[in-house]
């Protein structure tokens, strides 16, 4: 019993070891080819570099970054702070439900809704809104929890001392900072790795400028990626391993400092 | 006097580097109620847990010294599982498992090889009507067991114990998590078990320790100060800490 | 006064905010149902025969049926695979593995959740392809490799949810069963009954994220519209069309309409199963919980 788990977990550990160092390792070198980071890819992404995708990838964080956090951290706050009972266990249900829909349909939705519906077109700002459609719900599971954590006697002491309302919630945020934080980098993290809705919403495979304003198309690293392998031969490929390495490295960063906000929060 | 079931000679106990218990020496009597006493810390759950070898799966334990069961050095045992069902426990906190009534006693019962239908359920009505529970569960045998009251989880993990037919049962505070009328439930019940079965409780509670039982046994610190008939030594105190005990000044 | 109306503000906003967040979700159902009303209604129950040929001038087909089976049958199988390995993992972490083993493989397993299903879906092209074409499959794309594609991305979600609901057994369960006498495999059949509700519901949320991904079987299955024979057939699910198609389609179109509904079919599935999901885990908490 013992040594047949032990086997499987060691070959789920070699398995997972490969993929997660095959990927880093086979796209690692091109980093370094001049103007990877601040060249436009060119003929036919074979040569050049990546500066397009990743101002898009950029733009399209901020952009989800400004919509989703408001908006979340305000639902979040109603659904722990001042929702009664019964509305806040159905809102809570309600963002665990939308967090399990798969993100194609975020993405469909964002094409009816906000490409057709509302007139924004195949555009940077469809695609972070149908982004952002989905991280919100998403943050709110999350960062829920870390308010509900925050002892009651925190904030029975605030109110007490005569506090209104918002002081009060103030102040439960305040105790919950490195948590929220916690949720908000997880929540940017997994829109960052999304290309179905942007897929669907916002990218084009190629274009040959910068999004100057919201309703322009962008060109990101998910997409470019997925271009890339199904569509250019082997000459282009290493630019997707290249975009490949980094999204995971960045991946792994975030998910680094998420470990560290936590242990501090222990300390 | 009865046969000696368990004979402890010269145990020390240790968690890491601290000893827990120092020079135990100790005899405990078949079909007699032991109560072990003490201050909390005293050491005397880690005693009891050393009698079914429950300490075995703390890391850094250590023991030295001797416990006999019957004349056989139980860490030498081999068959643990048979050994534990000879001696088993119950313990402070109810534990139910998470299944039904019925098959939280039967689960005592499966593991040791009994899984035809009909003995299951006889044993499982003997064990029930043994723990005086029957009468309150008989019609929600399927029913999660955790459910039930405080009192009476208490008093299936009771009936657990007893469907595997042990020789011995050690209780680990069993009433300390219960209300008045529950306690006095399980007394009543261990002192009708204490007819067929050895038992073995700890409790901190001095009324207790006199109500049911036939000898006891006082730790301080992790040692052993007093032991003996529990009507002579609620009588005649020989040792300080014991008297400030009984009138309650330590407790 | 001043203190009551900032009092009264601040909780119209922040519910404003929930209402929105609330009212996302009914949008979504909404949407996606109305802009597949048209191919309901001029397609019908032909929407469920096995043929899919949209683009065909004279006599399109809109038939999801033989994709819905291969989805069905692909988060099936890679299911089973994923429930097995990560149930194994999990038990060996909780009641096996040294300190320092189990730290490796739970970060290693947290690094490779981390991975974006893009990605995931290259190296099934770029690495398991090459590897499929060498060992002589026909073609480079097929279910397997989308299928051992999919276990990479959900094992480590499988794992850590199962291994967290394991470590939450309370230690009086496992040592009133080992006071009994109980064996190894009988005292993991207590934790396993007490750690139920996190496992089925892992269980059911990593079918539910395999039958609802679509960048990897977009890249990986192989695009075929026949019903899966073997193990090294290229497949085409659900989730692929959907994804592939829908960037080209003109809007509006009876396409446009088809795919809607087969964005209705994964909407729906991910619903039910959520549903399934709580409806379980509350009935087996009851075992847990008084």
């Amino acid at each position: 019993m013992r040594w047949t788990l032990r086997i499987i977990s060691y070959g789920v550990f070699v398995v997972m070891l490969f993929v997660l160092v095959s990927i880093v390792v086979s796209g690692v070198p091109y980093f370094f080819r001049p103007g990877f980071f601040t060249a436009w890819p060119q003929r036919a992404m074979s040569e050049g570099g990546i500066f397009p995708m990743l101002i898009g990838s950029l733009m399209l964080m901020s952009l989800v970054f400004a919509i989703s956090v408001p908006v979340g951290l305000i639902g979040t706050i109603f659904l722990s702070e001042l929702a009664p009972r019964r509305i806040s266990m159905f809102l809570k249900s309600l963002a665990g439900t939308m967090n399990s829909v798969p993100s194609i349909v975020y993405g469909v939705f964002g094409l009816a809704f906000f490409s057709v519906k509302l007139g924004f077109g195949t555009s940077l700002l469809s695609a972070s809104l149908a982004l952002s459609t989905m991280s919100i719900p998403f943050f709110m599971n999350s960062a829920v929890e870390f308010l509900r954590a925050v002892p009651k006697e925190l904030r029975e002491g605030v109110i007490s001392l005569g506090a209104n309302k918002l002081q009060a919630t103030l102040m439960v945020l305040r105790a919950s900072k490195n948590g929220i934080l916690t949720s908000l980098m997880l929540t940017l993290g997994r829109a960052f790795s999304e290309t179905a809705p942007i897929l669907v919403t916002g990218a084009v495979f190629y274009s040959t400028k910068l999004p100057g304003k919201l309703t322009d198309p962008v060109m990101t690293l998910p997409t470019s990626i997925y271009a890339i392998v199904m569509n250019l031969g082997e000459r282009s490929q290493w630019m997707a391993k290249a975009m490949a390495s980094l999204m995971v490295l960045i991946m792994i960063a975030v998910y680094s400092l998420v470990q560290i906000t936590r242990r501090n929060k222990r300390e | 006097m009865s046969d000696v079931v368990f004979e402890i000679k010269d145990l020390y106990a240790f968690y890491d580097e601290h000893a827990a218990l120092q020079s135990i020496n100790l005899k405990i009597w078949e079909k007699r109620i032991t109560a072990i006493m003490g201050p909390s810390g005293c050491g005397k759950s880690t005693l009891l847990r050393c009698l079914n070898r429950l300490n075995d799966l703390i890391p850094g334990f250590s023991l030295k010294g001797q416990i006999l069961f019957r004349g056989q050095d139980i860490y030498q045992i081999k068959d643990l599982t048979e050994y534990r069902r000879r001696v088993t426990m119950v313990f402070q906190k109810p534990n139910p498992f998470p299944m039904s009534i019925f098959d939280n006693v039967a689960y005592g019962l499966r593991i040791h090889g009994i899984t035809k239908k009909s003995i299951l359920k006889d044993k499982v009505e003997q064990a029930l009507r043994m723990a005086a529970l029957w009468d309150e569960v008989k019609d929600k045998l399927k029913k999660p067991a955790v459910q039930l009251s405080g009192g009476q989880q208490q008093r299936l993990c009771i009936a657990r114990a007893l469907a595997v037919e042990p020789e011995v049962l050690l209780l680990d505070e069993p009433t300390s998590a219960l209300d008045p009328i529950a306690t006095t439930k399980i007394e009543r019940l261990l002192e009708e078990l204490a007819q067929q079965y050895t038992v073995v409780i700890v409790t901190h509670s001095m009324g207790q320790a006199l109500r049911i039982s036939d000898e006891v046994v006082f730790l301080y610190e992790g040692r052993l100060i007093e032991y003996g008939e529990t009507s002579t030594i609620a009588k005649t105190p020989k040792h300080e800490v014991t008297k400030q005990f009984l009138t309650g000044k330590i407790g | 006064m001043m203190r009551k109306t900032v009092s009264f503000i601040f909780v119209s906003l922040t519910s404003l905010a929930a209402v929105i967040v609330a009212a996302a979700l009914f949008a979504i159902v909404f949407f996606i149902f109305t802009e597949s009303i048209r191919a309901i209604k001029e397609v019908g129950f032909g929407l469920f025969s096995p043929n899919w040929y949209p683009v065909w001038e004279t006599d399109p087909e809109f038939g999801v049926g033989t994709m819905l089976l291969n989805s069905l049958i692909l988060t099936v199988w890679t299911s089973v695979w994923v429930w097995t390995i990560g149930l194994s993992v999990a038990i060996y972490l909780h009641k096996y593995a040294l300190n320092k083993e189990r730290e490796v493989l739970l970060r290693i397993l947290e690094y490779v959740s981390g991975i974006p299903s893009v990605v995931l879906g290259l190296f099934g092209v770029l690495i398991l392809g090459n590897w499929f074409l060498r060992l002589g499959a026909w073609s480079a794309q097929n279910f397997l490799n989308a299928s051992i594609v999919l276990s990479v991305l959900t094992l480590p979600f499988m794992t850590s949810l199962t291994f967290q609901s394991l470590e939450k057994v309370p230690r009086q369960l496992v040592e009133g069963a080992i006071a009994l006498g109980a064996k190894d495999l009988a005292v993991m059949w207590i934790e396993l009954r007490y750690a139920a509700p996190g496992i089925v519901n892992a269980m059911l949320s990593v079918f539910n994220r395999i039958f609802g991904e679509t960048m990897i079987v977009l890249m990986v299955a192989g695009g075929a519209n026949l019903l899966v024979r073997s193990l090294l057939d290229p497949v085409r699910p659900l989730t692929a069309t959907l994804g592939s198609e829908i960037g080209e389609v003109a809007v509006g179109s009876l396409h446009y309409s088809a795919l809607f509904f087969i964005a209705f079919l994964v909407l729906s599935g991910s619903l039910i199963l959520n549903l399934l999901t709580n409806r379980i885990t509350r009935k087996l908490e009851r075992w847990i919980k008084g």
